[in-house]
């Protein structure tokens, strides 16, 4: 976690089920309210989540079912304001450099998923976990004057 | 999700209700082509009752939009609200699609 990444952190563990994709995105998406984001920008974020658990189930568990999933939630304070999400897995690792988007002209199955994270957030970081499986790091900063406009809120 | 069927004239309207994702987009697929041929291509989507679409949801329309460009056609998309709007725009998917405010408008467009 980063520097900055300060308390309340959130954290749900799910299986690689699909099924359980909505209630995921559902909880980014209040969360991503309470850092003060707009609703376009939460529902921006809850897809970039979304698209970030769909490629674990699809590649990295290969559709099973009962694959673990963390997503931690930590809403950043200090200079850059804003939200930071880190999705672990058990599952396949990759080489980090392997993971690219594809050329928008050339729309099938795949690697869309990976042009709207990266399109979405602001910082986006594959790495390996120790032993196995996967982290990504996504964050996504607050406008300066949604920032400024939280903090005054939260003085009052 | 649920998909309905409605038909204003010989024009065929499909309106998914719920988030467009994973196997709900298969199923959608399949019936818009379905419609597609029984309407001859004059198919609008109804996308007023979908709240949130992914990357395979977005592949499923492009893929429907192709089979209608094949015969000359396009897909017509009504009622997107402003957080798919900005999907479409992120993926610069906006202008594979002809985009209208309501079903009405886009039914009226094809006569």
């Amino acid at each position: 976690m980063s520097p900055d990444a300060s308390q309340p952190t959130v954290r749900l563990e799910i299986v690689s089920r699909p099924s359980l994709l909505g209630a995921a995105r559902a909880l980014v998406a209040t969360i991503a309210q309470r850092c003060g984001f707009d609703e376009i920008q939460c529902g921006q974020i809850s897809l970039a989540v979304d698209e970030a658990l769909c490629n674990i189930i699809r590649h990295g568990y290969n559709c099973r079912d009962d694959g673990r999933i963390l997503i931690s939630l930590s809403q950043r304070e200090a200079q850059s304001p804003g939200i930071e999400i880190v999705i672990e897995d058990d599952a396949l690792q990759v080489d980090p450099d392997t993971i690219r988007s594809r050329d928008l002209d050339d729309i099938r199955p795949g690697g869309l998923g990976v042009h709207i994270i990266r399109e979405i957030m602001d910082e986006v970081s594959y790495t390996r976990r120790d032993r196995r499986g996967m982290r990504l790091t996504l964050v996504k900063h607050l406008h300066p004057v949604a920032a400024a406009a939280r903090k005054s809120e939260s003085n009052t | 999700m649920k998909i309905e069927e409605l038909n204003y004239g010989a024009v065929a309207v499909v309106r998914p209700i719920g988030a467009l994702t994973q196997d709900d987009a298969e199923r959608l697929k399949t019936q818009m082509l379905e419609v597609r041929v029984k309407s001859l291509g004059r198919l609008v989507l109804d996308a007023s009752n979908v709240p949130f679409i992914d990357s395979r949801g977005l592949e499923v329309l492009v893929e429907v939009s192709q089979q209608l460009t094949q015969t000359g056609q396009v897909l017509k998309i009504a009622g997107v609200n402003d957080v798919l709007r900005e999907v479409f725009e992120l993926t610069e998917l906006t202008c594979e699609f002809e985009h209208f405010t309501d079903v009405n408008s886009a039914v009226r467009s094809f006569l």
